[in-house]
């Protein structure tokens, strides 16, 4: 028990400084510091180095004359690349550089550096680096993003690999969940409850609602003026750090309207949604050009094998079919591979009751 | 006339609100209520009396630390418009953030942010959610919803169990911020004591 204790990042950072007052005082500021700059600044964006230091004796460790003074930290978030050095002095003064020699941070004794590459995150404290990589995109200081894709990933699992929602489970045209429901051409009506069940989820899931503002095309569904273009599903808003996110909800599967005709919605579907998705994602940034964004294309994947127009049961094996079947992204459309903020799309599956 | 809010607790809740909203981006009122007691159990760390705290506490129906003091100064902020209300989270006011500025300079009270500072910072130092359900993890708030009574939390075993951690992994400085973090790891990697 007490081993781990001392391994706590924590623990190990002021052991390597003799447990000295001046470096838990450095360990503090450093982790503040973070906070702050991160609202401005999206780690996961960024493909350079960046270093955040604290000197013990508030020395400023490179020259001073060539450093910026920070006290706008919009300049750092359309900063994807390059090298940042960042001071931190007493009184929460910030100096800036792009370039310098960072074995100077590395070797001294005196100096507690952070330091984020590639998604992971260092302290580098009297010759020792200590990893305190937590997440596996950003930082543990800027967790916005990666809150979401956790909620989001909870959500598949809680609400709709099972339909455990109400709303979603109005989404079904029959009890085993074969057919999505169908009230003619242009209603989506599945879509409406997915997107209902998810914006509700996201409201109430533990603390995700925490400082964001979050709005819904619903009202727009609901008495919009359908001659302006409809807008995204969800869009949030964190209302203390410069971030957004953008949700289209898509889904896939079968469709079975009044008169019992089936339509089939597969991979073509979640293309069009991408397509549209990144409409969505290129508007915002020209409205918005100086804010932090990541798109997520959800697809409801309720797709089952061999079905047609009169099944009402189904067996498991053409039942769960698609559970581990990914949509295939049409080439022109990996937009996750290439433009910033645009992530992969999220595949939930949707299980039917099987015999 | 009505009576004054306790200072102590007037000037704690508005603290520990300004650094939750810093820290977190918005608060629930119990989470003021959880943080004040960790700062107060802190308190006792150092060395100090329980009774000079100024208030105490007994868990509430939702498992929570709650104290009747802490909570009147709450209502109080809210009324005066220093709290404000979005969603389900509050956030501390400009004239709320200019309230606490004032008062952090007087004496009484800025002996108490030592305590109420090394407890927020865990927040930043620990992923929060798992500062929460360690604070809630406590055995002295677990055996109190066990229990189910409303008598008032017993703070000296956590001290002493808090100060014999401190100790064994070579904790020999000053400074709170550090205990404070090694006691929510302790509390996390409990187990689960309802």
């Amino acid at each position: 028990m007490i081993d781990n204790l001392s391994g706590h990042y924590t623990i190990k950072v002021i052991k390597a400084f003799g447990y000295s007052d001046k470096s838990i005082k450095a360990l503090e500021t450093t982790a503040k510091s973070l906070k702050e700059v991160y609202r401005y600044f999206e780690p996961s964006f960024f493909s350079g180095k960046f270093y955040l230091f604290k000197s013990f004796s508030d020395k400023v460790i490179f020259d001073e004359q060539s450093a910026i003074h920070l006290y706008d930290k919009n300049i750092l978030i359309n900063k994807t690349s390059g090298n940042i050095f960042l001071q931190i002095l007493d009184g929460d003064k910030m100096l800036m550089w792009t370039d310098q020699d960072e074995n100077t941070l590395t070797s001294s004794d005196e100096v507690l550096t952070y330091y984020f590459q590639n998604n992971q995150e260092f302290y580098l404290a009297n010759g020792e680096t200590i990893d305190i990589t937590e997440y596996n995109a950003g930082s543990r200081f800027a967790s916005q993003y990666e809150d979401l894709k956790n909620a989001l990933t909870k959500f598949g699992i809680s609400k709709i690999y099972r339909s455990s929602c109400a709303h979603f489970s109005k989404s079904w045209k029959d009890p085993n969940r074969l057919f999505f429901i169908g009230l003619g051409s242009g209603n989506n009506v599945p879509e409406k409850y997915m997107q209902l069940s998810l914006y509700e989820f996201l409201t109430t899931y533990q603390d995700f609602a925490r400082g964001i503002n979050m709005e819904s095309s619903r009202e727009y569904n609901n008495s919009g003026d359908f001659t302006k273009p409809k807008p995204v599903d969800i869009k949030i808003t964190w209302r203390e750090s410069n971030r957004s996110a953008m949700i289209e909800v898509k889904f896939i599967g079968t469709i079975k309207k009044e008169d019992g005709e089936i339509y089939e919605h597969s991979d073509p579907r979640a293309n069009k949604g991408i397509t549209q998705l990144k409409g969505y994602h290129d508007a915002h940034l020209t409205d918005l050009p100086s804010t932090l964004l990541k798109s997520y294309l959800v697809i409801i994947d309720g797709r089952r094998n061999n079905l047609t127009k009169d099944m009402t049961t189904i067996t498991n094996d053409n039942g769960m079919y698609y559970k581990d079947i990914d949509i295939v992204i049409d080439g022109d459309k990996e937009f996750h591979k290439s433009v910033l903020g645009f992530e992969k799309p999220i595949r939930f599956f949707a299980s039917p009751t099987v015999i | 006339m009505i009576q004054q809010v306790k200072p102590e607790a007037f000037f704690d809740s508005l603290s520990l609100s300004h650094k939750l909203d810093n820290f977190l981006d918005g608060f629930k009122l119990e989470e003021v209520h959880l943080f004040a007691y960790f700062s107060s159990i802190l308190f006792l760390y150092r060395g100090n009396a329980v009774s000079d705290w100024q208030y105490k506490f007994i868990v509430d129906e939702n498992g929570y630390p709650f104290s009747n003091e802490i909570n009147d100064a709450i209502v109080r902020h809210i009324s005066n418009g220093l709290f404000e209300k979005v969603g389900q989270f509050y956030t501390i006011s400009g004239r709320g953030s200019d309230e606490f500025n004032k008062f952090t300079t007087l004496p009484t009270f800025s002996k108490r942010e030592e305590y109420l500072n090394a407890a927020c910072t865990t927040s930043i130092l620990i992923p929060y959610s798992q500062t929460q359900r360690a604070l809630l993890n406590d055995s002295e708030i677990s055996k109190a919803k066990n229990l189910q009574n409303q008598s008032w939390l017993d703070q000296s075993n956590i001290y002493e169990k808090f100060g014999e951690i401190s100790k064994a992994v070579g904790i020999n400085s000053n400074d709170l911020i550090i205990p404070a973090v090694t006691w929510i790891n302790y509390l996390t990697k409990q187990p689960n004591q309802e």
